[in-house]
């Protein structure tokens, strides 16, 4: 699986969290996941099984406290399935 | 002094995620609240509850300096009145958590001083302001944290806000 493909897939699964759609119009990899795209702490918990179960990944404490944009979630998983 | 406080809407479907609560305790707890959780006769409520002690006592944390965080696990609730009162264990601060429970809603409030005196307002409502105090607004203080402060005189208090499905809370030292 290439970059470009995991944040495609990364940006699938915030999306099923985010509540109002026009968040996307103004986001970009820097956009944090709680304050900009307004996803509150227990959705993260979701949206990190999410991604550990879509890309069979194990993402642990150190790596979920430093996910704090859409860039860092990419990241975290590029790191583990490449 | 600080205090923070958590809501969980348990009628949101994402909070029913029944399915889904090993996964929770796998990720979210230390191995005696994962044991004591998955023992309960409802299990997600268990671990709401806790959930929200958690989250509480982050942002109690926050307010006293403690460097953000996202591991849940970090956290470690002490459980012996369950649904009721806890005190939560972070790196070799103590937390002291009380909670209400019901079929809408876990609630927990969380503050620094067992001795530290405070209030709280808690409405089914999407009105943003619904909890707010007469005579008081809630902004920003220095530090980036909600403060509930007295139009009239302009005294701030430590306040902490939560927001879940349609509940929304409001706590505040009064010490």
């Amino acid at each position: 699986m290439n970059a470009e493909e995991i944040k495609s897939e990364v940006i699938l699964i915030l999306k099923k969290y985010t509540r109002k759609e026009e968040v996307w119009e103004t986001a970009t990899d820097d956009s944090s996941i709680m304050e900009d795209l307004k996803i509150n702490s227990a959705r993260l918990v979701d949206i990190v099984l999410d991604l550990e179960d879509r890309f069979d990944v194990e993402i642990d404490d150190e790596a979920i406290d430093n996910i704090i944009t859409i860039k860092d979630a990419i990241q975290a998983i590029e790191a583990r399935v490449t | 002094m600080a205090i923070g406080n958590d809501i969980v809407d348990l009628r949101l479907p994402d909070n029913r995620k029944h399915e889904r609560v090993h996964a929770y305790a796998q990720k979210c707890c230390a191995w005696p609240e994962r044991s004591w959780l998955l023992s309960q006769p409802d299990p997600l409520g268990a671990f709401w509850w806790l959930w929200t002690l958690k989250e509480a006592a982050y942002k109690a944390l926050r307010q006293l300096g403690y460097p953000a965080f996202q591991a849940a696990s970090r956290l470690v609730v002490e459980i012996a009145n369950p649904f009721e009162s806890a005190r939560i264990h972070y790196a070799g601060m103590v937390l002291h958590g009380t909670s209400e429970a019901t079929e809408d809603y876990i609630h927990s409030i969380v503050v620094s001083d067992a001795k530290l005196g405070y209030m709280y307002r808690l409405a089914p409502s999407t009105h943003s302001t619904a909890c707010v105090p007469n005579g008081y607004s809630v902004s920003k203080g220095p530090a980036g944290f909600p403060v509930l402060l007295n139009t009239e005189t302009n005294a701030q208090q430590a306040c902490s806000k939560s927001h879940d499905g349609k509940w929304q809370s409001l706590v505040w030292c009064t010490g």
